[in-house]
């Protein structure tokens, strides 16, 4: 299509989507801009390598993995999502990175976790992880924000998540300290999001769109 | 104050003239006059500060009607230099254009100017009110992208203009500058933008004709809906037109004299400048209620009986239903749950307390299921679809009852997305009890979801940026972005080049195209089928098609069957999805 943009382009530009859904922490910061620029391997290649390796690790592996199988698991999620910080498939294939994104990540924490029979755990953090991140959807859409730094910090991006899980792991800390995780993710993001919405409806500000589209909405 | 999308000024056209040379706006309506039924209407809704545009013939009579409010304009291009100057003004709030001619229901006008939701935006009818002769826009994804005028055209328009066009505070600049521009060319028109007028005479000489041909089966068809949209299409708008044709006199005389009422038509223009501009428009439909604009006593009186058989409130509860719901949710919830809408708005329930409500039964389905005994798995289905129940009834009561927010839509979301996935977990601590742990099933439907859902919203995301990045052209141009690429390509490919191509005619000889193109053409064809819209709906799995699903499985079997299922369609669903998408990306 128009590969050109106007110049001069008034409207308020929005932050990437892409880059927001991704919810990158430091350490895939690092990654991309450390080897994001050298690895010759196309960015959607690389995202495919990572979730199927993860997704063919917890098939085949299963909840028998070694403490040193899951930590090479984790190792090639790291490598392979975090070169594609900095690099993105084509623009025409940007709606597939998201969702890559979080199948790589849940399904790894729910892999580390059914390695110390510790499911449900993973469950209740996938399910508070599922809230921050519908959350920086509709933020995004209806008020047109992010969330605040600290709050990013303490959600430590995807890439310190698995880490934090596997090091729990390490420690033979699963399933306890998981939910506590699960739990203390979970009501801060929501307290979060209530006192920014009671603060956004005060302010009555108009940024963002605000429309049913069909299909998302639902 | 403070709402930045109010609209208290509004500026009414009463310049174009009935068939027997009076002012159209003048027609009698119940024994006043059509502008004066307008301007009951615009001050019921909060808008008193009016000015009407008349031509120097009709001064007197809408004077007697107006007043004061009058201002008199002698052609086309005073209108503009009118609403730009009005637009200008300083402070106030945001500006409604508008025929004065108009004959509406007021909930139609609400609809545009009390949605808080719509910024700037304009209301638009079904895409074949071919026979009204109204100017078309192309709209997708709840913007206006290309808009047609008398001197302007838009490609493959999906919706009919209904000549209602609002403009937020924060949007007069750009309508005080394009409507500026605009008056300086109307002044004296481009020869590109008299080519234009000229296709379009030919263009409603041959729709009159084909009419008569068709003789007396006009279809009635919703003003819901765009119509369905071939986005990789830019072939010819128009059927072949006979050169040539001979019309019966009255439609030589309704022909001379829509001939006469194009050039006068101000909003349609304006609406072209704002679209031009790149300002975002948004759409409000019609839905199902009455809008017409007579422009001659008789068929002013045909309005007048034919507003009769409409009951609004039914025609309102009826279009406070989603049109873009899938199966189950249309079938089996939405027509039942729309009387309970209506019910909660005569109770004075908000959509956020229904919405509260729905959520606590979520909670109560979840616990139920978690006895993992029989009884609570049948009791947790029929929670989970009272449920779903009540939010459908939230949407709806927004909808009927025009309470829009923000804070709505997004606890409406986020309290979907729990009530489901307390669901999973009910299901899955209550097959724990029964001695049969799904962990991994309940992880695995919470991821499958999720990555459903973020494919969604990131595609979603993206086309709504393609479609702002849309370079418009500048209003000295008839053709639109899309026509004149085409043109373009056009020109490209006649390798010896005809030099004296006519007048850009936005139509295009076949030619073969990738197979991406014509997978995607022959998927949107079928959509014409009988049910074929619905089987595709079902097939993406949506809210109302998994609820139901939980509910039966859990009900008549267990938690393992009911995770089986949902991973089962919804990984179907994601193949589904992921074809249309990949093949959609490829053709780009």
């Amino acid at each position: 299509m128009t590969a050109t943009v106007a110049p001069a382009e008034q409207r308020p530009q929005l932050p990437d989507s892409v880059a927001v859904y991704r919810d990158d922490g430091p350490i895939a910061q690092a990654i991309g801009s450390a080897l994001g620029r050298r690895v010759p391997i196309p960015a959607m290649a690389l995202l495919l390598l990572g979730a199927g390796t993860i997704l063919a690790l917890t098939a085949f592996a299963g909840s028998d993995a070694s403490l040193g199988l899951t930590a090479a698991g984790v190792a090639v999620l790291l490598l392979t999502f975090g070169i594609t910080n900095a690099r993105y498939p084509k623009e025409s294939f940007h709606w597939a990175v998201p969702s890559l994104v979080r199948i790589g990540e849940y399904t790894t924490l729910a892999w580390l976790a059914a390695t110390a029979d510790a499911l449900p755990a993973a469950f209740a953090l996938i399910a508070a992880l599922t809230f921050r991140h519908y959350d920086l959807v509709y933020r995004l859409r209806h008020r047109a924000e992010i969330p605040p730094a600290w709050l990013n910090r303490l959600a430590a991006g995807w890439d310190g998540r698995v880490i934090i899980a596997w090091l729990l792991l390490a420690l033979g800390a699963l399933p306890a300290a998981m939910y506590i995780w699960a739990g203390l993710l979970g009501a801060v993001s929501v307290a979060e999001s209530v006192v920014s919405w009671r603060r956004f409806e005060r302010s009555r500000a108009t940024a963002g769109e605000f429309d049913e589209i069909e299909g998302e909405g639902e | 104050m403070g709402d930045p999308t109010a609209v208290t000024t509004a500026i009414v056209t009463a310049t174009v003239p009935a068939d027997d040379g009076s002012c159209a706006a003048l027609l009698r309506w119940e024994g006043a006059t059509l502008l004066e039924r307008l301007l009951g209407q615009l001050a019921e809704l909060g808008i008193h500060h009016v000015r009407v545009l008349v031509r120097p013939a009709h001064e007197a009579a809408v004077r007697a009607v107006a007043g004061d409010r009058v201002r008199v304009c002698a052609a086309t291009d005073a209108d503009l230099r009118a609403i730009a100057e009005a637009a200008a003004a300083p402070g106030g709030a945001g500006i409604v254009i508008l025929p004065g001619e108009i004959v509406t229901h007021r909930e139609a006008l609400a609809g545009l100017l009390k949605d808080p939701r719509v910024v700037t935006g304009t209301l638009l009818g079904g895409g074949r009110r071919a026979g009204d002769f109204l100017f078309r826009v192309r709209s997708k994804r709840g913007r206006v992208i290309s808009a047609a005028s008398p001197y302007h055209f838009a490609n493959r328009p999906t919706s009919a203009f209904l000549g209602v066009l609002k403009v937020a505070a924060a949007d007069r600049p750009v309508l005080a500058a394009s409507a500026a521009r605009l008056a300086e060319l109307a002044a004296d028109p481009p020869e590109e933008w008299r080519d234009e007028l000229e296709r379009k005479r030919e263009m409603w000489r041959n729709s009159l004709w084909r009419a008569a041909q068709r003789s007396e089966d006009d279809d009635e068809e919703a003003d819901g809906e765009d119509a369905p949209v071939d986005e990789f299409d830019d072939g010819p708008d128009e059927a072949p037109m006979p050169l040539d044709v001979t019309l019966a006199p009255d439609d030589e005389q309704l022909l001379r004299q829509k001939l006469a009422a194009a050039p006068q038509d101000a909003t349609a223009l304006a609406l072209v400048g704002m679209v031009r501009s790149g300002t975002h428009v948004g759409v409000t439909r019609l839905r199902r209620l009455f809008w017409a604009r007579p422009l001659s006593p008789a068929s002013a009186a045909r309005a007048e009986v034919d507003i009769r058989d409409y009951d609004e409130d039914k025609v309102l509860l009826d279009s406070a239903v989603k049109a873009s719901d899938g199966f189950f949710t249309t079938f089996f919830v939405s027509t039942y749950s729309r009387y309970i809408a209506r019910w909660a708005a005569h109770r004075g329930f908000t959509p956020n307390q229904v919405t509260t409500v729905s959520l606590f039964i979520g909670i109560l389905a979840a616990a139920a299921f978690a006895t993992g005994e029989r009884w609570g798995l049948v009791a947790g289905a029929i929670l989970l679809q009272a449920a779903f129940t009540t939010d459908c009834v939230d949407g709806q009561l927004a909808r009927y009852t025009r309470t829009f927010s923000k804070l709505g839509a997004w606890l409406d979301s986020i309290f979907d997305r729990a009530k489901e996935y307390v669901c999973f977990a009910g299901l899955a601590i209550g097959a724990s009890a029964a001695g049969d742990p799904v962990w991994s099933l309940a992880c695995a439907a919470i991821i499958l979801q999720t990555a459903r859902h973020f494919s969604d919203f990131s595609f979603g995301a993206g086309q709504t940026r393609l479609i702002g990045d849309i370079e418009q052209p500048p209003v000295e141009r008839a053709l639109d972005a899309a026509a004149i690429a085409a043109a373009e390509r056009r020109a490209a490919r006649v390798a010896q080049p005809e030099p004296t191509e006519q007048a850009p005619r936005p139509a295009e000889p076949a030619q073969p195209q990738p197979l991406s193109r014509r997978v995607l053409r022959a998927w949107h064809t079928i959509d014409r089928l009988p049910g074929v819209r619905w089987l595709k709906r079902m097939a993406a799995f949506p809210i109302g098609e998994r609820f139901a699903a939980i509910s039966l499985t859990a009900a008549l079997f267990d938690a393992r069957v009911t995770f089986i299922v949902l991973l089962t369609w919804g990984g179907f669903a994601v193949l589904y999805t992921l074809s249309g998408r990949v093949l959609r990306s490829i053709a780009r």
